[in-house]
Order: structure tokens, then sequence, then C-alpha cells
């Protein structure tokens, strides 16, 4: 399930590229699968058509899914495919550090939320 | 007409309004219906106290039954019927902004779109052996096609009705989403295809003054069967607002 919040800072668009990343990192939307048509999407969430296209061409730019007239917007890179180099994880792993410090998180905190979101994962 | 005919059809389409939201609020819990049921029956006495002073004879005038029959209807409905369910929706607390991503599929059986095209012809071609020459007789069958090409597309646009997701349980709202978009689309289908079927048939065409009667009869059911379609929709749909809501349903 996909969800948005209203009350985040993040605007739409955003919240639904994340959304739809985590989505197929974590297997909900397979290889070879279909995401909904944007319209059904756009309806469902109460937000423009115009935010649903934007995040599903972004995803088709990164990569990960690929749009085909008449056959919609498939998955085609999934958890295992085309894993990025260790030093760029690396550094996104700082960014996210610096950032829940920054919001006021502490070390003790940020471990306790990495190991629940990795066990979650794992489960 | 007869005089029968010219009482009873705007008196039905005066009740037709009450009718109608009484179903849906009888489906749904919703009370509040006393307003339309109080409008309607100083309606019908109206009606009744025109056909006692002007007589019979200004009730068989066409544009006269035409009028008893529209202008309450859509006063009724549109000053008593859709307000209540507008409030009655608008009292439900916005739906949350989460979706499943789970493509929608129109979930028919095979070959669903393709035997009422050979119907049609099948249709066409009685109607061609019955010796029909006038552009007007081909009328029925080019409406009846262009209703069975329309079909795909407009069932198609019943799958873009939003179903947001949420809830005290999102599966089972997903679920009771996805048993009411079969049960709609099979009952669209069924009308539509009726509906296309019914005015292609050769018997339309060349009704005599009873043909036209069942005409007038088979149209008149379409239209009411239609109405019962879209009022049941419309309470399915608060329904699921309900279940979405985490409120109790009605009778819990």
């Amino acid at each position: 399930m996909l969800r948005l919040d209203p009350n985040a800072p993040e605007p739409f668009g955003e919240q639904l590229r994340r959304g739809l990343r985590r989505a197929i990192a974590e297997g909900d939307v397979a290889r070879g699968e279909a995401l909904p048509p944007v319209r059904q999407l756009a309806a469902d969430l109460g937000v423009n058509l115009n935010t649903v296209a934007r995040a599903y061409r972004d995803l088709e730019r990164e990569g990960l899914v690929r749009t085909a007239r008449g056959r919609g917007t498939r998955v085609v890179a999934d958890r295992d495919a085309e894993p990025l180099p260790a030093t760029d994880v690396r550094a996104r792993v700082r960014d996210l550090l610096a950032d829940a410090t920054l919001a006021g998180y502490t070390a003790r905190e940020i471990r306790r939320i990495f190991h629940a979101e990795l066990e979650r994962r794992m489960a | 007409m007869s005089p029968v005919f010219d009482v009873l059809f705007p008196a039905l389409m005066v009740v037709a309004p009450a009718a109608f939201t009484g179903l849906w609020c009888l489906w749904t819990g919703v009370g509040g219906l006393r307003p339309l049921l109080l409008a309607t029956l100083g309606t019908l006495l109206a009606f009744g106290a025109f056909g006692l002073l002007l007589g019979p004879a200004w009730l068989a005038r066409p544009w006269v039954r035409q009028a008893w029959a529209l202008v309450p209807l859509l006063a009724l409905l549109w000053g008593f019927g859709v307000p209540l369910l507008r409030r009655a929706t608008r009292s439900l607390p916005a739906p949350p902004k989460a979706a499943s991503l789970r493509p929608r599929t129109l979930a028919l059986f095979p070959g669903a779109f393709l035997w009422p095209f050979a119907a049609w012809a099948a249709l066409l071609a009685a109607l061609l052996l019955r010796g029909a020459t006038s552009p007007w007789a081909f009328l029925g069958p080019a409406l009846g096609l262009a209703g069975l090409v329309a079909l795909r597309p407009l069932l198609r646009l019943g799958l873009l009705e939003p179903e947001p997701l949420g809830g005290p349980d999102p599966g089972a709202l997903a679920e009771a989403y996805a048993r009411f978009r079969l049960r709609r689309t099979r009952l669209m289908y069924a009308l539509m295809v009726a509906l296309a079927l019914g005015v292609s048939s050769p018997g339309v065409t060349f009704g005599d003054a009873a043909g036209g009667a069942a005409g007038a009869a088979a149209g008149a059911a379409f239209g009411a069967l239609g109405a019962l379609l879209g009022t049941w929709c419309d309470a399915q749909r608060y329904l699921l607002r309900l279940q979405l809501s985490g409120a109790p349903p009605p009778g819990a």
C-alpha cells in the first residue's frame, strides 16, 4: 500500500517517487509487473494527474520502470539488479545520518530505527 | 395514450426520487428522508388538484404530461434527494491519501466483448431479411452498434473510480472494493448489452401500435433498472467510505 502524508514537508510528487521506489525495492511490485495507470493512482490518492505522471517519468529516468504505449508502465529493475557502488551507499548513509542528527535524533535512536527497518525488510 | 397512462406516468415520476432516495437510505442506514417525503406528498396533492380542477383533457396534452413528469422529478431530486446524499457523504472524514499498487482489470468472461457484435450482426441480418429499406429502419441498429463500440471504454472508465485505502483493516477494505467493482462491472455490462441489442432488434423497427407500447414499457424498465443500479452503486460507495472511516456499519 502506498501512503502520502498531507502534513509532511515534502511535496506529494517527492513522497510518491520515494514510495514507489520503496515498493519496488521491497518487492511489493516485482520485476515485469505493471504499476497502476496514472489516472487510477491519481484518483485513488486524490492528487493531480501530472504529479503521478512526473513521478513515473522520474522512475523511468532512474531506470526502474519502462513505459510502453498500450502496455502501461512496468517495473524493469528489482532489488537484485545493478547494485549501487559501495561508496555511493556510504555517502547516502552519511547524508541520512547528518539529516537525522540535525533533526535532533541521538545516535542510539538512529541505530534503533535502522535496526527496526532492517528487521522489517528481512522478515 | 390512455387516461390511466396520463395519470400514472407523471405520478410515478413524482414518486421516483423519494423511492430511489428511500432505497439508498434503507441500504445505508442514513435517515433524514422526512422532508423529501413531505415534498413528494405535497406535489402529488398538487397534481391531483390540477387533474380534478382542469379535467382529464388537460392531462392528455403531451406537454402538460411531460411537464408534470419532469419538473417535479428534477426539483425533488436536486432539491431534496441529492442534498441528502451530499450531506451524509460530507459528514464522513476525508479519505486518507493511500492506495493499492495493483492495476485493476475488467475481469469479464472470455469473448465478453465479441459475442454481442455477433448477435448484433444476426439482428441486422434479420432486419434486412424482413425487407427494411428506409434509412430510418437502421437508426436502432446504428445506436446499438454505437453502444457496443462504447461498451469497453465506458466500463474501463469505472475502473478509475477512486479506491482510497485505510481504516482499521485496509486488506478487508481492498477486498470489499474488488467485490463491488466486479458486481458493478457485470451489472453495467448486462444492462448495456441488453440495451444495445434491444434497440437493434427488428421488433423495435417494425413495431406496430402494440409494439410501440411494449417498446415504451421496455424503455421505462431500462430507465428504472439504470436508476436502480446507480442508486445501489451510490449506496455501496457510501458504505465503503464508512468502512474506510472506521465507523461501524449501519445496524451494528
